[in-house]
């Protein structure tokens, strides 16, 4: 049964389940985004969801969260990896063929060349193609930030970032070893070396870096300030969308050819060693 | 080992998997090495090609994969890493610090072999609740030893005030009985009483690995 609750028959979750029920998987909550961001704006599908400048992309956090949603009506298989994965379901598949008989031709002729487009694209290069001062495209609601506000503070905001990354690594440092310790400390560590190595000449590259690795960190520290005098609950609390944020960090240093991916299979783990500590 | 023989089902504690799991080969400068915990890694290799070998179904608890997951691959990679060796095995030198990003890398790897031994069919994970009355039963039996020389210098080492092990310890004690099956283990809190436990009927065996 397909709820049509809102005007225009159309439910508002119908582009998540469109984007999963056409590519079948989505690996990564940002990617999501990114594709109904896309179709909203190159698209023009009417597409409910408003986004605002963040980070990672322009971002919508109700649509991870009505993707997850559509996981407990079964229309989705919602899963953790290093990200979060989207699989469209049989009954998913059903209901998405059921709306899509309401959707005029030329919506989803133009929402399937997106995907079709963008859909091998990684997910920090279409960030860098959504946040492009090139691409007349991206512009709706909030202005974007320019690429050149930072131009020449790009020093004296990595000092703070260092500094901010050295504050919560003394922090958790100092905390009973678990899972989600060694996840944040590996990480915030992981970040601190990227901002080391970092010389991008590019500075489209480093402003979309270095914004990753201060929104990072940003959230980590938002963390750690709720746990107040009880950082013993760090132990307690899920990490899958600073591990996603991770993800993607992780992906730009690697694109922009600054350091590995952590993960990464067969890298020489002398590249992780920084002859300073 | 006799009670190895006689059985065709093993338990496997926490320690005994991830020590399984955690043997990596990683590049440092340009040289290939076998990152593994040297006293136990290849001791529980073997054991466990013995057991696969020889039709053994090796079961652990679902408990056991959460406190893995939560703090037990934390745990051992801090230790791992900590260790004076560790640095000359990978190559470091002396004054270098294992940086936490390389053991979040090791942890990870850790989990990734761990999830993927969910998947060999030698190999099961069991939703289990042991009976309360069985649970306080194991507990009475730590605490009956509070006290005893024994008890005073297992807890002096183990740096615990609890005479008992964790929940999840005392889960898989009940379960070695229900199932008949030894449990396969380095930890103290189980080792250091294996007499007593078998004797007393409170598990099946405790098969001390290393």
């Amino acid at each position: 049964m397909v709820d049509k609750s809102v005007s225009g028959g159309l439910p508002k979750y119908w582009p998540i389940l469109y984007v999963v029920y056409r590519l079948k998987r989505v690996y990564n909550s940002f990617n999501l985004q990114k594709y109904l961001y896309l179709a909203k704006v190159e698209g023009n599908a009417p597409i409910e969801y408003m986004f605002v400048n963040d980070y990672c992309g322009p971002r919508c956090a109700s649509i991870k969260q009505d993707a997850i949603s559509l996981g407990a009506r079964g229309y989705l298989k919602v899963s953790f990896e290093n990200g979060w994965v989207f699989e469209i379901t049989e009954e998913g598949a059903r209901v998405a063929e059921e709306l899509m008989n309401n959707l005029p031709v030329e919506v989803r002729n133009a929402f399937d060349h997106i995907l079709e487009e963008y859909s091998s694209l990684p997910v920090v290069k279409l960030r860098d193609y959504v946040y492009n001062d090139n691409n007349v495209h991206q512009r709706p609601g909030a202005k974007l930030r320019t690429r050149t506000e930072y131009k020449d503070e790009y020093g004296e905001l990595k000092n703070q970032i260092k500094s901010e990354i050295n504050i919560l690594l003394h922090d958790f440092s100092g905390m009973e070893s678990n899972a989600n310790t060694l996840f944040l400390l590996g990480s915030l560590d992981y970040c601190m070396l990227v901002l080391k190595r970092e010389k991008l000449v590019d500075s489209f590259q480093k402003d979309n870096l270095i914004t990753l690795i201060s929104g990072y960190v940003k959230k980590v520290m938002l963390l750690r300030e709720l746990m107040g005098d009880n950082p013993e609950l760090v132990g307690e609390v899920c990490l899958n969308d600073l591990k996603e944020d991770f993800e993607l960090i992780q992906e730009a240093s690697e694109e922009y050819k600054v350091l590995p991916a952590l993960y990464e299979e067969g890298i020489d783990l002398s590249v992780f060693v920084d002859v300073e500590e | 080992m006799e009670v190895v023989s006689q059985k065709k089902t093993v338990i496997y504690d926490a320690n005994s998997i991830i020590y399984y799991c955690f043997l990596h080969e990683e590049k440092i400068r340009g040289r290939t090495v076998t990152i593994r915990v040297m006293e136990f890694t290849n001791k529980i290799q073997n054991l466990t090609e013995q057991f696969i070998n020889s039709g053994f179904e090796i079961v652990t608890l679902s408990g056991v994969m959460n406190e893995i997951y939560n703090k037990g691959i934390a745990k051992i990679v801090k230790e791992f890493c900590d260790d004076y060796r560790t640095k000359d095995l990978i190559g470091l030198p002396e004054r270098a610090r294992i940086s936490d990003r390389i053991k979040l890398r090791l942890a990870r790897k850790t989990e990734e072999k761990i999830k993927r031994l969910q998947n060999k069919t030698w190999f099961t994970v069991v939703e289990y609740e042991p009976a309360h009355k069985d649970i306080e039963r194991v507990r009475g039996f730590y605490e009956s030893l509070s006290g005893t020389p024994k008890m005073v210098e297992h807890m002096k080492r183990k740096r615990t005030r609890e005479p008992y092990p964790s929940d999840v310890d005392m889960s898989l004690l009940v379960y070695s009985k229900e199932r008949e099956a030894p449990i396969v283990t380095n930890d103290s809190d189980l080792t250091d009483f294996k007499h007593e436990l078998e004797s007393q009927g409170l598990c099946s065996g405790i098969i001390a690995d290393p």
